[in-house]
């Protein structure tokens, strides 16, 4: 890679750090898993730096890489976990504010894939027809796995909400 | 809507352990090595290539030799090439040279393994070793891969290899050194545009070329090959490959001297018959 390629990769990557490794943690729940999808990320992107750089929305296409590097290692055995908890119908009581501690259980709780459409959808923000494009499922797919965690959410918010 | 809501439970984020830096110099390295891989086996394939055009060409016994540089055509199906007969001053490539390796594969790597420490630090007193793994040496890896039931496209190959990054002072570089028991790669410098060659002559009669190579445009990569063959002493073929990345606004510098990776290679313990 030439060095204004270089300096230019590097520019976008510093910039973005922060907020993948926020998004990495609300897939993983684990900051130092976390560092590792952004680094696995980024060496990604690295490697596809120059088709990368002239793609019209490269911040989806790197949420895109982010997000398939968590399932993948999630595939892997020692990474395997069980998501069996069922969403609460009450919060426990305890320091943390009621409605951070409903949608901590909800990841919690959720699979991986629907822990993807939920950080895709409510925390990126992205739109239903993005959420399919980057996990490759249908958007009724999207719809459906977004339903659980929307509810959740209205419940944890208390508030009306529209889809 | 729920940003501010994910934003809580992420919470105050602790120092990031992602080094960008190093990211990018794993992957400078990365991408070296899959170039070098390509170079090498273009390299021995083309050795391959000509070797199989010469066990073609060779005369029954009791034939006699045609003039060098004579396609030989009756070995050949109609409207087949054939890659000519090497010109003198070349030699062919062959699979394997010298008696067969009996030494078990689990003591020849650990045996190899301080013999390419000891070479390095022979000439290099200071040297430091680092692994992939974080280990103070060379990763070592054998090869092979005989002749019958070698895959289609793959090269037969004996190798004992060793790799690791090397530091001396404040330079380091990625060095391999590979045993092979195979004869040279390549012979002479010719047809390597863009790289310096250099033709090198052991003590023992050793021969070889030393190839230097800046890699990017930029010329902050830079790549020294060394070939050594050492079919005349005890059968087999040294490489030592060293790969450095400049420093930023910087020009390469090796942690080890052309002199210093020929006297690696020409190292008497780098053997696989000891």
């Amino acid at each position: 890679m030439l060095r204004a390629d270089e300096d230019e990769y590097r520019q976008f990557v510093v910039a973005r750090l922060e907020p993948l490794r926020r998004m990495a943690f609300l897939l993983c729940r684990n900051w130092h898993t976390a560092d590792d999808l952004v680094s696995i990320t980024f060496g990604k992107l690295y490697r596809r730096w120059g088709r990368a750089r002239e793609m019209e929305n490269l911040d989806a296409y790197v949420r895109a890489i982010l997000t398939h590097a968590w399932l993948d290692e999630r595939r892997r055995p020692w990474r395997r976990e069980d998501a069996t908890d069922p969403v609460p119908e009450s919060v426990a009581p305890g320091g943390e504010p009621p409605d951070v501690a409903m949608l901590r259980r909800l990841l919690a709780a959720v699979p991986p894939r629907q822990r993807a459409v939920i950080v895709l959808r409510f925390y990126c923000d992205l739109s239903v027809a993005q959420t399919a494009d980057i996990l490759g499922i249908s958007e009724g797919a999207v719809k459906s796995q977004a339903a659980r965690g929307l509810e959740a959410l209205r419940q944890a918010t208390a508030q009306p909400v529209e889809e | 809507m729920y940003h501010d809501l994910f934003e809580r439970v992420i919470g105050d984020a602790p120092p990031s352990t992602v080094d960008i830096e190093a990211l990018v110099c794993g992957q400078r390295r990365a991408a070296r090595r899959r170039i070098a891989g390509t170079v090498a086996a273009v390299v021995a394939t083309t050795g391959l290539l000509t070797a199989a055009a010469l066990t073609v060409g060779r005369p029954a016994p009791g034939g006699h030799t045609p003039p060098l540089g004579v396609p030989v055509a009756s070995a050949t199906a109609p409207g087949v090439s054939v890659t000519p007969p090497p010109t003198p001053g070349q030699t062919a490539y062959a699979p394997f040279v010298g008696p067969p390796v009996t030494e078990p594969s689990p003591a020849a790597r650990q045996r190899l393994e301080a013999a390419m420490r000891h070479a390095v630090l022979a000439v290099a007193p200071g040297a430091a070793f680092r692994t992939a793994n974080g280990g103070s040496g060379f990763d070592m890896r054998h090869v092979d891969q005989p002749i019958a039931g070698t895959p289609p496209g793959n090269i037969p190959s004996f190798t004992y290899s060793g790799t690791t990054v090397v530091r001396v002072g404040i330079r380091q570089g990625d060095l391999s050194i590979l045993v092979a028991r195979a004869g040279p790669f390549r012979e002479g410098c010719g047809g390597l545009p863009g790289a310096t060659c250099e033709p090198v002559t052991g003590p023992r009669g050793e021969t070889g070329f030393l190839l230097s190579q800046v890699l990017a445009s930029d010329h902050r990569e830079a790549q020294y090959h060394l070939w050594l063959d050492r079919a005349g002493v005890d059968a087999g073929t040294i490489t030592v490959d060293l790969m450095v990345d400049a420093p930023a606004g910087g020009q390469p510098d090796p942690p080890l001297t052309a002199d210093q990776l020929v006297h690696i290679a020409e190292d008497p313990a780098l053997t696989l018959y000891p």
